[in-house]
C-alpha cells in the first residue's frame, strides 16, 4: 500500500517537471533578463567589482605609494621600496602629474601616487561604502517601517514622527556638521569611513522606513492576507511568511538605486572635504580632481578614468534597479 | 593650506583692525572726464566678445567671498576690508618697505615725564582740505568718533584698539566711572577678603571646578594611567566609597579635598575670580544711570585738525595702532550715536561712506559697484567705475585671461606661473610675510629622541619643489626669510634618513616587537592634523612619513581637518604633531612663539619650548638696536629652536597678483608684500 | 478634509520643534564657536574681550539656556542678527540670495518638465525598444555623476574651450548693463548653471513619467479603450495619459517648496550669491543664528511639500479619502 503511494507520488512530481511551470521568482529572473540595459548593468557591475577586489592584489603599487623622480638621473623610483635613494635633496622631487606609461598605466596623480592602482582601491571603498550604508539603511528602515505599518496606534505615530524629523534635516549641511564632529572626538582617519557609514545610514532610513510602512499597510488590506489573518497564524509567521516577502520587491528596488545614489554622495562629501581622507584613495577624492583648473585643463588622465568609473558604477546600479522594478510588476506582460 | 595661510592673515589683520586703505599720491592730475557708462545700451553682446561698451572705465577685482560687512569697524573678513579700503582711508599707511608713513595726516610723538610715570604724547595733525566724499571738510572730531566707537562699552567687534593703546582715561570711559582707580581698589578690597571666607572660596572652586581641572567624567583619568578621581582622593585622605558614580558628590568631596590640602595653590585664581565678579558688577550697572563719562581725559582737541592722544608707558605699537586707524565721518555715522548705543554706526554695515577715492554704490549680484569720487583729495581716479565681484578661487586666474575680471589675486603654483609665461600674462609675485611649518609638541611627544626621530623621517626639499617650483622655496629655520634678520647660510638642521631615525627611536628606547616599535607596552603613535590635506604642498611629506613609519612598525594618523578645528585643537595641545603657517610675521620678535611663558592657555607656544637659554636670547634679540649683532644673535637662538626638533619649517611662498591685458602696467606701482595697487585705486588705469 | 490639514500641521509643530532642538543642538556642541575662530591666532584678544563676544553673541549659555532663548525668539519672530552678515536674520534669508535660487530652480524644473514628460511617455509607449533604451541610458547618466563633475566640465568646454558662456559670476561686472541688457546678462550667466540643475534633475522625473506611464498602460481600461478600436494617438493622450497625470501632479506640486532650498554646490561653484552658498558659508564659520533659521526654513519647506503632495492627491483622486 505504501509502495502504491510512493509510486504515485513519484508519477505526480515527475508530471510536475514535465510541464513547464515557472515560481514566481523564476518569472522575475525570466523578465529581468528580457531588459538589455539590465544585462549590461550586472554585467559592469561584476566587472567592476573584480578590478576593485583583485586588481590591488595584482597591482605592484600602494595605495599611497610616493614615487619620486629624480631630475639629473633621470629615474623614477618608490618613496617606499627605496627610500634610500630620497636622501639626494639636490635633485630629487615628487613625481606629481606622471605620464602614462608601462609603469604608470594612468599616470600619477598630484602627489605623486599611480592614479591606475589608486582606482582600484577607489572603487573598493566607495563600492564598500555605499553597499554598507544601504545595508544599515535598509535594516533600520525595514524594521521600523515594519513595526509602524504592523503595529500601527501610538508605535506608528512616534516612529513616522521621527521620521519626518529625519527628513527635515538637511543632509550637506548636517554631514559637515558631523564630520566636523567626528574629528573633533579624535576618530581616527582609516575608522573615519566606517563611522561615516553607520552616520549616513543612520541618517537616510527614513525613506525606507516611509516606503516599507505603506507597503505593509497595503499588504495587511489584501485578501489573502485577511484570510490568513483569519486563520490565526502566528505574528512571526505572518511577518516573516507574508508581510515581508511581499513588501520584498519594493524592497530590492529601492536597495539597488541607493546603492548607485551613495556612491554619489561619497563623492559629494569629498567634494566638500568632509569624505574619506588623504591619503586613502575613493572615486569621490579622486573624481575631485576636476576642480582644480590645472588638472581639468591639461590632465585628463586624471580626471576622465574616476569620472567615468562612477558613471558607470551608478548607472549599472540604476540599470539594475530599473530592470528589478519592471521585471517585479506582476502586471507587465509585455 | 592657501586657504589657512589666508586666513591666519586675515585673522591676524582683521584682529588688529590695521587697515591699509587707499593711498594717494598728491600729484593731481585734474580730473580728466571719461565718457559715461554704457547705459540703456540695447546691445546683448555676449561677455568676452569683441564688443564693450564702455569695458575702459570699469576696473573689475576678483575678490574672495564678501560679507558685505563695509565698516571698518564690524568687517570680519580681509576680503571686506579691501572693499572698505576703497572709500574709507586711514590717517597713515605702511609703505612698501613696512614703514608707517603720512596718508590723511600724520602722527608725531613726544615722550614726557609726570609724576615719576612715563607717557608720550602722539600728536594727531590732519591735513587740510581733506573732503569727505559727500563734501563735507573732516575734521579732528572724525577722527575722536572714529576713536570713541571702538572704545564704546557696548562695543561688539573684534578690534583690540581699547586694549592696545593704553590711553589715559580708556578705563574711566569704557567702565563709565569717573573713579576706576577707586573701583578697581575697592573690587581688590572686596576680593581679598572673600579669599578668607571658606564658603565663598568653596563655592568658587565648585563654580570654576577646581579651576578647569573637573571635567565631569567618572570614573575619570588623571595621569593618562588609569587615576581616577576616586582614586586620588583615597590618597588625599579621604573616602569616596559610595559616591564613586556620582559626579556631583564626588566633585563636592573633591572641592574639600583641594580646600583642606591646597588651597594655597588657588589663591591666585580665586583674587582674579572675585576681582572680576566685582568689576563685572560695578561695569554693569553704570551706564544704566546715564552717561557719567562723556570723554576720553587722555584725547585732547588742539584745534580743527589737530589732537593729541596721551599714551601710559612707552610701547612701540602705539603709533601704529593710532595712525592706521579709518577715518569715518562723525556727521553721518555718528548721526545717532550716543555712548553706549552703536545701532547707528551699524546702521551703516553695509553702506561704506568716507574720504576715498571711490564712492560706494551697490552690492548686488556678488559684485561690488564704487563710482569715482572726483572730489577726492589726491587727485580724480583714472577709472569711472571700479567693481569688486566675487570669484571661485579655482576660477580666478581663468576668468583674467578670459577677460571677466582685471585685477585678481590667484594661488600660485608652478604650473600656473609656467602657464602665465607661455600666455605672457602681467603677474606681480611677492613674497608672503610668512611661512609653513610642521610642528611637534614638546607636550604630547616629551621624548627629545622621538621627535628627532620624526624630524630625520621628513621629506620637505623633494615636496616642495615639485608643488610649488619658483613660486615657493624650502626654509631651513623658524622665521619669516622676508625678515632682514633671516639667516640666510642656514644649512638644513634634521635631513631625511630613515636610518637615523630607527637609531633615534631605538634610543628612545623603542624596540620592534612582533613588526611593530613598542615601548612600555604601547605602540609608537602620533597624531598629525592638517588642513585641507587634497591639496596640501605638505601632504606628500606626512604620507611618505606615513609610509615610512607604517614600515618601523609605528603608527602616523593623518587627521584631515577643517582649519577652525585644526586650530582649535592646536590651541587646545590635543595634537601630536600638525601642520599649519604662520602669516604676518613682520618682526624678529619670536618670544611669542617660542616663549616659555606662551605655553599657557591661550598663548602661541603650542610646541611647549620651554627654555631659560632660549628667552633670555630672545630678549636680547628684542633689545639689541644693531642688525648685524642682532642676526648673530638670532642665528643662534634659531639653531637653539631648532635643537629642540619641535619645529620643521617648511617653506616660504610667493603670493601672485594678476593683471588682465585691459590694465596698464605703468599704472601699477611697485608691489612689495605691504604695498600694492590697493594702495592706489585712483591710479590704476586701463587700457582703451 | 479641512481638520485633516488642521491635523497634520499641528503634528508638524511638534516635529519642527524636535528638528529645532536637534539642529541647535548639534550646532553648539561643535568644538568651536564664531567667537573662537574670529579670535583664533590674534594674541591681543584679551580672555575679558572674549567673554564680552561671547556673551554678545549669545554663546556664553548652555545648550538648553540658549535653545530656550532662541526659541522663546523665534516664536516673536526674532530669529536673531547674523553673526557673518551682521544683519537680522530674516532680512538675509529672505533676501535677493532666496529669489535668485528660487528663479534658478524653477527655471530649470520647467525645463525639466519639458524634457522628462514627452520623453518619459514614448520611452514608456515603445518599452524595450531602441529609442527606450536610448532615452533611458541619457537621463539616467545625468543622474549618475556629481554636480560639480558636470559643472567643471561644462565650464571647461563652453567657457575655457569654446568662450560661448562666462565661467561664473552673474553679471558681467566689465560692463554697466542696465534694463533689458542687464536681465540679458544674467541670462548668460546663468545658462550654465541651469544646464547643469537640469542634467542632473532630468533623470528621476522622466524615470518616473516612464513608470507611471507603463502602469496605466497596462490597466484594464487602457485595454477597454483599446479594443474599442479607438487610435492608438487617443488612447494614449486622452486615456492613458490623463491617468499618469495624477501622480505625476502631486509629485510636483510637493517639489515646489523644495524651489526655495538653494543649491549648495552649483550655487558656489559658478559664484551665485543664493541661499545655498550662504548656507555653506554659514556652516564653515558657524553662524548660528543663520544656519538655525535656514534649517528650519528647509524643515518647513519639507513638510509644506509632503503636506501639499498629499492634499493634491486626495484633490485629484477623488477616491482617497481622509478621516
Amino acid at each position: 500500500m505504501a509502495e502504491i503511494q510512493s509510486i504515485n507520488e513519484q508519477e505526480v512530481i515527475e508530471h510536475e517537471k514535465s510541464q513547464v511551470v515557472y515560481t514566481p521568482g523564476q518569472l522575475v529572473i525570466k523578465r529581468f533578463f528580457r531588459n538589455k540595459l539590465a544585462i549590461l548593468g550586472l554585467g559592469i557591475i561584476i566587472a567592476v567589482v573584480l578590478f576593485a577586489v583583485i586588481g590591488p592584489m595584482i597591482s605592484p603599487h600602494g595605495e599611497s605609494e610616493i614615487f619620486y623622480k629624480n631630475d639629473s638621473t633621470g629615474e623614477i623610483f618608490s618613496g617606499t621600496k627605496e627610500p634610500e635613494k630620497l636622501k639626494d635633496i639636490a635633485n630629487v622631487g615628487v613625481y606629481v602629474k606622471g605620464e602614462m606609461d608601462s609603469q604608470f598605466w594612468l599616470g600619477t596623480d598630484a602627489n605623486g601616487m599611480d592614479t591606475f592602482t589608486r582606482l582600484m582601491y577607489g572603487c573598493r571603498i566607495s563600492l564598500m561604502f555605499s553597499i554598507v550604508v544601504t545595508i544599515i539603511e535598509m535594516l533600520l528602515g525595514i524594521t521600523l517601517g515594519g513595526i509602524a505599518g504592523y503595529y500601527g496606534g501610538k508605535v506608528d505615530m512616534i516612529i513616522m514622527r521621527l521620521v519626518e524629523i529625519f527628513y527635515c534635516i538637511p543632509f550637506v549641511p548636517l554631514m559637515l556638521l558631523v564630520s566636523t564632529m567626528m574629528v573633533a572626538f579624535g576618530i581616527l582617519p582609516e575608522q573615519k569611513i566606517y563611522w561615516l557609514m553607520m552616520i549616513m545610514g543612520f541618517f537616510n532610513w527614513s525613506g525606507v522606513a516611509r516606503m516599507v510602512r505603506g507597503q505593509v499597510l497595503t499588504i495587511r488590506e489584501m485578501d489573502y492576507m485577511q484570510a490568513a489573518e483569519a486563520g490565526g497564524i502566528s505574528v512571526r509567521r505572518k511577518i516573516f511568511k507574508h508581510l515581508i516577502p511581499n513588501a520584498m520587491p519594493v524592497i530590492i528596488v529601492m536597495a539597488s538605486m541607493d546603492l548607485g545614489s551613495f556612491i554619489l554622495t561619497e563623492s559629494t562629501l569629498s567634494y566638500l572635504g568632509v569624505g574619506i581622507s588623504t591619503p586613502f584613495a575613493s572615486l569621490g577624492t579622486m573624481i575631485q580632481a576636476v576642480n582644480q583648473s590645472v588638472i581639468l585643463k591639461n590632465y585628463l588622465n586624471l580626471w576622465i578614468p574616476p569620472g567615468i568609473m562612477l558613471l558607470l558604477i551608478v548607472l549599472a546600479f540604476n540599470f539594475i534597479g530599473d530592470g528589478l522594478r519592471d521585471a517585479f510588476d506582476p502586471k507587465m506582460k509585455r | 593650506m592657501k586657504k589657512s595661510m589666508k586666513k591666519l592673515l586675515a585673522l591676524g589683520l582683521s584682529g588688529a583692525m590695521v587697515l591699509s586703505l587707499a593711498a594717494c599720491g598728491s600729484d593731481d592730475k585734474g580730473t580728466t572726464a571719461a565718457p559715461g557708462p554704457s547705459g540703456d545700451e540695447p546691445t546683448t553682446t555676449a561677455p568676452g566678445g569683441d564688443e564693450k561698451v564702455g569695458a575702459g572705465d570699469t576696473l573689475v577685482v576678483g575678490s574672495t567671498e564678501l560679507n558685505g560687512v563695509f565698516t571698518p569697524f564690524f568687517y570680519n573678513s580681509n576680503y571686506d576690508a579691501n572693499v572698505i579700503g576703497a572709500a574709507i582711508e586711514s590717517i597713515c599707511e605702511l609703505d612698501a618697505n613696512n614703514e608707517m608713513v603720512p596718508n590723511l595726516g600724520e602722527v608725531t610723538q613726544e615722550e614726557v615725564e609726570e609724576d615719576g610715570k612715563t607717557y608720550v604724547n602722539y600728536t594727531i595733525k590732519l591735513k587740510d582740505g581733506i573732503k569727505f566724499s559727500d563734501g563735507e571738510p573732516m575734521t579732528i572730531d572724525d577722527v575722536i568718533f572714529t576713536y570713541k566707537v571702538y572704545c564704546d562699552p557696548t562695543y561688539d567687534g573684534i578690534a583690540t584698539f581699547r586694549n592696545a593703546v593704553k590711553i589715559v582715561g580708556m578705563n574711566e570711559y569704557f567702565y563709565d566711572t569717573p573713579d576706576y582707580e577707586g573701583k578697581v581698589k575697592e573690587a581688590g578690597e572686596k576680593a581679598a577678603a572673600d579669599i578668607e571666607d571658606e564658603a565663598k572660596f568653596k563655592a568658587f572652586l565648585k563654580e570654576s571646578n577646581l579651576d578647569g581641572w573637573w571635567d565631569g567624567e567618572l570614573p575619570g583619568d588623571l595621569d593618562g594611567e588609569g587615576m581616577t578621581w576616586a582614586d586620588y582622593l583615597k590618597g588625599e585622605g579621604f573616602d569616596p566609597t559610595g559616591i564613586e558614580n556620582d559626579a556631583d558628590a564626588m566633585l563636592d568631596m573633591l572641592v574639600d579635598c583641594e580646600f583642606q590640602n591646597y588651597r594655597d595653590g588657588y589663591v591666585d585664581a580665586a583674587t582674579a575670580y572675585f576681582n572680576q565678579q566685582y568689576l563685572d558688577e560695578f561695569i554693569k550697572g553704570n551706564l544704566e544711570d546715564g552717561v557719567d563719562v562723556k570723554d576720553i581725559s587722555g584725547i585732547t582737541r588742539v584745534d580743527d585738525l589737530t589732537c593729541v592722544v596721551k599714551v601710559e608707558g612707552v610701547d612701540i605699537s602705539a603709533a601704529r595702532n593710532l595712525g592706521l586707524n579709518s577715518v569715518v565721518p562723525e556727521h553721518i555715522y555718528g548721526k545717532d550715536y550716543v555712548k553706549g548705543d552703536l545701532s547707528g554706526v551699524k546702521k551703516l554695515n553695509d553702506t561704506p561712506i568716507g574720504s576715498g577715492p571711490f564712492i560706494f554704490e551697490s552690492f548686488e549680484n556678488n559684485v561690488v559697484t564704487f563710482k569715482r569720487n572726483e572730489n577726492y583729495w589726491g587727485g580724480c581716479p583714472k577709472v569711472e567705475y571700479l567693481k569688486f565681484q566675487v570669484v571661485d578661487e579655482e576660477q580666478k586666474k581663468d576668468s583674467v585671461l578670459n577677460g571677466e575680471i582685471d585685477i585678481t589675486d590667484p594661488s600660485a603654483s608652478k604650473e600656473i606661473v609656467e602657464e602665465l609665461d607661455a600666455l605672457g600674462a602681467n603677474y606681480s609675485l611677492v613674497p608672503f610675510a610668512g611661512y609653513g611649518y610642521i610642528a611637534i609638541s614638546a607636550k604630547n611627544v616629551p621624548d627629545q629622541k622621538v621627535r628627532e626621530g620624526l624630524m630625520h623621517l621628513m621629506t620637505r626639499n623633494q615636496a616642495i619643489k615639485t608643488y610649488y617650483g619658483d613660486v615657493a622655496h624650502v626654509i631651513e629655520r623658524p622665521m619669516c626669510p622676508v625678515l632682514a634678520e633671516y639667516p640666510t647660510d642656514a644649512e638644513e638642521y634634521w635631513g631625511y634618513d630613515p636610518d637615523k631615525a630607527v637609531e633615534c627611536f631605538k634610543e628612545a628606547g623603542y624596540e620592534t616587537v612582533d613588526g611593530k616599535l613598542m615601548k612600555d607596552g604601547k605602540q609608537l603613535t602620533i597624531n598629525v592634523g592638517i588642513g585641507s590635506a587634497a591639496t596640501h604642498p605638505s601632504t606628500p611629506v606626512l604620507t611618505q612619513m606615513k609610509e615610512d613609519m607604517d614600515k618601523l612598525g609605528a603608527v602616523l594618523n593623518i587627521q584631515d581637518m577643517d582649519f577652525n578645528l585644526l586650530s582649535d585643537a592646536v590651541d587646545g595641545d590635543s595634537l601630536d604633531m600638525w601642520v599649519m603657517a604662520w602669516g604676518n610675521s613682520t618682526d624678529c620678535d619670536l618670544r611669542q612663539i617660542f616663549g616659555s611663558e606662551y605655553t599657557k592657555a591661550g598663548g602661541s607656544n603650542r610646541t611647549w619650548v620651554q627654555d631659560p637659554e632660549i628667552d633670555a636670547l630672545m630678549e636680547e634679540v628684542v633689545n639689541t638696536l644693531d642688525l648685524e649683532k642682532r642676526k648673530e644673535l638670532v642665528a643662534k637662538e634659531l639653531d637653539m629652536i631648532m635643537s629642540w626638533a619641535t619645529y620643521m619649517p617648511v617653506y616660504q611662498r610667493s603670493d601672485m597678483l594678476l593683471y588682465s591685458d585691459a590694465v596698464n602696467m605703468d599704472s601699477i606701482p611697485e608691489t612689495s608684500t605691504f604695498y600694492s595697487y590697493l594702495n592706489e585705486l585712483e591710479k590704476v588705469e586701463l587700457n582703451h | 478634509m479641512r481638520q485633516y490639514i488642521i491635523r497634520r500641521i499641528l503634528i508638524s509643530v511638534l516635529v519642527l520643534l524636535g528638528v529645532s532642538f536637534l539642529i541647535y543642538g548639534m550646532l553648539r556642541i561643535m568644538p568651536s564657536d564664531f567667537v573662537d575662530q574670529l579670535t583664533a591666532g590674534n594674541p591681543k584678544i584679551t580672555s575679558e574681550q572674549k567673554e564680552a563676544l561671547k556673551e554678545a553673541y549669545g554663546l556664553n549659555t548652555g545648550i538648553l539656556e540658549g535653545y530656550v532663548n532662541w526659541l522663546g525668539d523665534a516664536l516673536h519672530g526674532d530669529f536673531g542678527t547674523s553673526f557673518t552678515y551682521r544683519k537680522p536674520v530674516t532680512e538675509v534669508l529672505f533676501s535677493s540670495k532666496l529669489w535668485v535660487s528660487f528663479t534658478l530652480s524653477a527655471i530649470a524644473f520647467v525645463i525639466e518638465l519639458i524634457i522628462a514628460i514627452p520623453l518619459g511617455i514614448i520611452a514608456a509607449r515603445k518599452q524595450y525598444s531602441k529609442t527606450d533604451y536610448a532615452i533611458v541610458f541619457c537621463a539616467l547618466a545625468g543622474l549618475s555623476l556629481p554636480s560639480f563633475f558636470f559643472a567643471a566640465v561644462l565650464r571647461r568646454v563652453f567657457s575655457i574651450g569654446l568662450g560661448w558662456l562666462p565661467l561664473s559670476g552673474m553679471v558681467t561686472a566689465k560692463q554697466n548693463f542696465t534694463g533689458l541688457a542687464h536681465i540679458a546678462d544674467m541670462g548668460m550667466h546663468f545658462i550654465l548653471p541651469i544646464v547643469v540643475f537640469v542634467i542632473l534633475g532630468v533623470g528621476s522625473w522622466l524615470r518616473y513619467v516612464r513608470t507611471n506611464m507603463l502602469e496605466v498602460l497596462n490597466a484594464d481600461y487602457v485595454r477597454t479603450a483599446r479594443a474599442k478600436g479607438l487610435s492608438e494617438h487617443k488612447v494614449i493622450y486622452k486615456h492613458a495619459f490623463r491617468n499618469t497625470l495624477i501622480p505625476i501632479v502631486t509629485f510636483i506640486g510637493g517639489s515646489i517648496p523644495g524651489l526655495f532650498s538653494g543649491a549648495i554646490i552649483t550655487e558656489s561653484i559658478f559664484s551665485i550669491d543664493g541661499i545655498g552658498k550662504a548656507a555653506i558659508d554659514a556652516v564653515h564659520t558657524n553662524d548660528i543664528p543663520f544656519l538655525m533659521a535656514y534649517m528650519m526654513f528647509l524643515a518647513v519647506l519639507t513638510i509644506l511639500g509632503t503636506l501639499i503632495s498629499d492634499v493634491l492627491y486626495a484633490v485629484v483622486d477623488p477616491r482617497v479619502r481622509y478621516n
